[in-house]
């Protein structure tokens, strides 16, 4: 075996060996050293070297802020403002004077501020990343990023949407068994993630469906990834375990992930058992019995792993009843579950979310919400809602949480829109929001979310006269946390009365990746996420970045690229709400003259539409040539141009 | 992504909340590395690479202000993430056994790994704590002898020697391995 051999085998030995990413929880623990520890400021000379770390932060990581925008300053060691029994306690764009020294407790003040909000992806006529009937079921912040799980179309297809820094967004469909599967959930595990759901089939004892003596039930089917992008379905030896069952919720915490469900005979006459699963890795499953034992109608509608440990809500009443007084469980281990001490109420606990300092357990009945709060998950009580900032309906706020903190994304009760946070359940403070606060769907429709690191990442998906439609917003959590007024996008062009379109406003993504000749690129495509028409006109500002941080600017390309239609003129596009435009980039991977290599490909294109004044990153793979663009001879950039006069894009892939 | 000179522009008058922020993106950018690396060095035990990490972070959060160059975070956290393994192994929370050279090896809940693994991998994980330290600079993070160097404190020749003992060392075992094989 000669050297380079052996190097060889020491390196896959030593990446095997070394192969899990950081967990969930140091990645938590560590994104909150800075907030929890102060450390004295240094005043001179900070302003101009925090500018530049800040640019240099921006290019080393792949973070974004899309918008920059907020206004409110709620600075560290000032006094938080709690917004109990206050509808607004920090009108949004309204500067709160920071009082240095008066510290809040600690435990009691999340950590989050401000949050820049995008709408990132929005099913509509011709969107490939969210397409026409997708759902989404379960979301995560995962690796420094997110994931969502759903189902594409008639929900006979699982899709996983994942996204390293929620801005560049991957749709994932080709795992094993995807094609046939649905998904429901989605679980931090060891070494990645987990993803939970069913197969689109019923199982063989009940073929025909929901009948008058046939329970039916999709088989459990699990996947697990250790990056979020490519996926493992578990054998069906490891899923043996769960029988004949139907998913309940799922969570996991130090000791292991904890899965409910309810046991289905196939016999409908018989009542159906509730039964539980604990797993350390979620590859090897075991049935716990104690639950099902000790509480035989009990109904597990929300699970939380807190502090001390596992957190359930639901009611006492079997399977069958769809209304009854609320309940909770606590388990130190998610093994061995008591009844926790529970204020009375009409109706059952959907949900329970955990901060560092108390948990929130959140139920609907007709137009109204019971929440609940409790320290540890052993006791709770009831809370007025008179004593939230947010209006609690049966549809809003979305509460998520982390583990440290819960945000609430909703509407005061007056009816603007705002954002809550809060890490002991109790004292709330509002959250500055810069661009749109998500609307949550009013009517028939629900919402999912997810926070981490970066900040929250929704899904809403709306039942409307016209359909459905499906969202997803990122919430970054915003280093601006005190900024001059909105920096105004570019005025509209001169020739139309229709605004230019934002940033903000577009879905970007490079699409139809090709090549030959010499030429290697494709597509950009700027989809109008938002509700409003906008439009488009000239040349996009198109930055190539490599994985170093070098970057080189596009030229504009006046005579066409690729399969570029022949225009007379530069066209102004309108862009209906769901309507896309395009423009075509290129590289080059020809080495030029006598060099024999080329400069470090592409790894992102920062893409800023014409008029705008913020960019956008998005991947610069090329699929065709199955690497980064190459950067042999810089790049050029068409100008926007109606999606009628495109050229069949096919397939519309990443 | 927002264009950096998005992010200048707006400029930041709560300093303290832009320090806050460029902290915890940089340190999240680099926490798995940073993780793998405490893992392979600290032989496999996950909490304790954990902890190493978490101790590593709130030094390099307290220490921030002398890092006068951000686009040396990376360099500059992982020295810092190698000497809280170095903490770890020195303050003798690994229990320690099957060392080579009296500097600590693998921890008791590691010899069960030991048993099912090939033969490669227990010559990896009976390697020295600082043979270890080149090892991951090396093969992980694929860092140059002088990058090694910058990130460990050490002289190149210090560096380059520990690579050539352990590299010396694993092949031995890989040796040894395929003798028994076809034996």
């Amino acid at each position: 075996m000669n050297d380079e051999q052996l190097e060889h085998q020491v390196r896959q030995a030593v990446r095997q060996f070394a192969n899990r990413p950081a967990p969930e929880s140091l990645r938590r623990r560590v994104g909150a050293i800075p907030a929890m520890r102060p450390t004295p400021a240094r005043p001179a000379a900070w302003i101009g070297r925090v500018r530049w770390l800040m640019a240099a932060a921006a290019s080393l990581t792949t973070v974004i802020v899309a918008t920059a925008i907020v206004v409110v300053t709620l600075s560290r060691g000032s006094a938080v403002p709690t917004a109990t029994g206050s509808p607004s306690a920090v009108p949004s764009g309204a500067p709160a004077s920071p009082t240095p020294g008066s510290a809040a407790p600690q435990s009691a003040t999340p950590a989050t501020r401000a949050l820049g909000w995008t709408l990132v992806m929005r099913t509509g006529s011709g969107a490939s990343l969210l397409q026409d009937g997708d759902t989404v079921a379960g979301a995560l912040s995962f690796s420094g990023g997110y994931l969502l799980a759903g189902n594409a179309g008639n929900g006979q297809n699982a899709v996983i949407w994942q996204s390293p820094d929620g801005v560049t967004w991957h749709r994932i469909e080709s795992a094993p068994d995807f094609a046939s599967s649905q998904l429901r959930a989605l679980v931090p595990v060891p070494d990645g993630v987990l993803a939970l759901g069913t197969s689109s089939s019923l199982d063989p004892l009940c073929p025909g469906g929901e009948g008058t003596t046939c329970n039916p039930v999709n088989p459990i089917r699990l996947w697990i990834s250790s990056d979020g992008s490519s996926w493992q379905r578990l054998p069906d030896s490891a899923t043996a375990v769960f029988g004949r069952a139907q998913l309940g919720p799922v969570a996991a915490g130090p000791g292991g992930v904890v899965l409910f469900g309810w046991h289905m005979p196939v016999d409908s006459n018989l009542a159906a058992e509730p039964v539980e699963w604990t797993s350390h890795d979620g590859r090897t499953w075991q049935e716990q019995s104690q639950f099902a034992t000790a509480f035989p109608l009990g109904v597990v509608e929300g699970l939380v792993a807190g502090r001390d440990g596992f957190s359930a809500v639901g009611r006492n009443t079997g399977l069958g009843s769809p209304h009854a007084p609320g309940t909770a469980w606590f388990s130190p281990d998610g093994r061995t579950w008591t009844a926790a001490r529970v204020p009375s109420s009409t109706d059952d606990q959907t949900s329970v979310l955990a901060g560092d300092a108390g948990m929130l357990a959140a139920g609907s009945i007709g137009s109204g919400r019971v929440l609940w709060a409790s320290p540890d998950g052993r006791s709770w009580t009831s809370v007025d809602p008179a004593s939230v900032p947010f209006a609690a309906s049966d549809t809003g706020p979305l509460l998520v949480s982390d583990g440290a903190e819960i945000i609430a994304i909703g509407a005061e009760r007056a009816g603007a829109a705002g954002v809550w946070a809060t890490s002991n359940a109790t004292s709330w403070t509002a959250v500055a929001s810069s661009g749109p606060v998500p609307p949550i769907p009013t009517a028939a429709g629900s919402t999912i979310g997810a926070l981490g690191p970066l900040g929250v990442v929704m899904a809403a998906t709306a039942n409307t006269a016209g359909g459905m439609s499906t969202s997803v917003w990122v919430g970054a959590i915003s280093s601006d946390l005190r900024t001059s007024p909105a920096p105004t996008e570019s005025p509209m062009s001169a020739s139309t009365a229709v605004p230019a379109c934002a940033s903000t406003q577009l879905a970007i993504t490079a699409v139809d990746s090709g090549g030959g000749l010499g030429t290697v690129g494709g597509w950009l495509r700027f989809l109008n996420a938002s509700d409003a028409t906008c439009s488009l006109h000239g040349w996009p500002s198109l930055i190539g970045v490599t994985a170093s941080g070098t970057t080189t600017v596009a030229t504009q390309n006046q005579s066409g690229l690729l399969t570029f239609p022949a225009i007379t003129g530069v066209p102004t596009v309108t862009l209906n709400p769901g309507e896309a435009a395009f423009a075509a980039y290129a590289g080059g991977d020809n080495p030029v003259g006598s060099a024999t290599t080329c400069p470090p490909a592409y790894h992102t294109l920062q893409v800023t539409p014409p008029g705008a004044t913020q960019a956008v990153s998005v991947s610069a793979w090329n699929y065709w040539l199955n690497a980064y663009t190459p950067a042999c001879v810089g790049l050029e950039v068409t100008m926007v141009i109606p999606a009628s006069t495109v050229p069949e894009l096919e397939p519309l892939r990443p | 992504m927002t264009a950096s000179g998005e992010m200048t522009r707006v400029g930041f008058e709560d300093r303290e909340a832009a320090r806050q922020v460029a902290f915890a993106r940089l340190a999240n950018t680099h926490l798995d590395s940073a993780y793998r690396l405490a893992t392979f060095i600290l032989a496999g035990d996950h909490a304790e690479a954990e902890d190493a990490v978490q101790d590593a972070a709130l030094r390099a959060w307290e220490h921030f202000d002398d890092l006068r160059d951000v686009t040396r975070f990376e360099a500059w956290f992982t020295r810092i993430v190698v000497n809280a393994c170095r903490d770890r192994i020195g303050a003798r929370r690994l229990r320690l056994i099957g060392t080579t050279d009296g500097e600590g090896g693998v921890a008791p809940d590691q010899v069960g790994q030991l048993v099912d693994a090939d033969a490669l991998t227990r010559a990896l994980l009976t390697l020295s704590p600082e043979h270890r330290v080149v090892v991951a600079l090396r093969y992980l993070g694929d860092h140059s002898i002088a990058e090694i160097g910058a990130r460990t404190g050490e002289r190149t020749g210090t560096v380059r020697s520990r690579l050539h003992y352990a590299l010396r060392a694993l092949r031995a075992a890989i040796d040894a391995e395929m003798r028994e094989v076809s034996r």
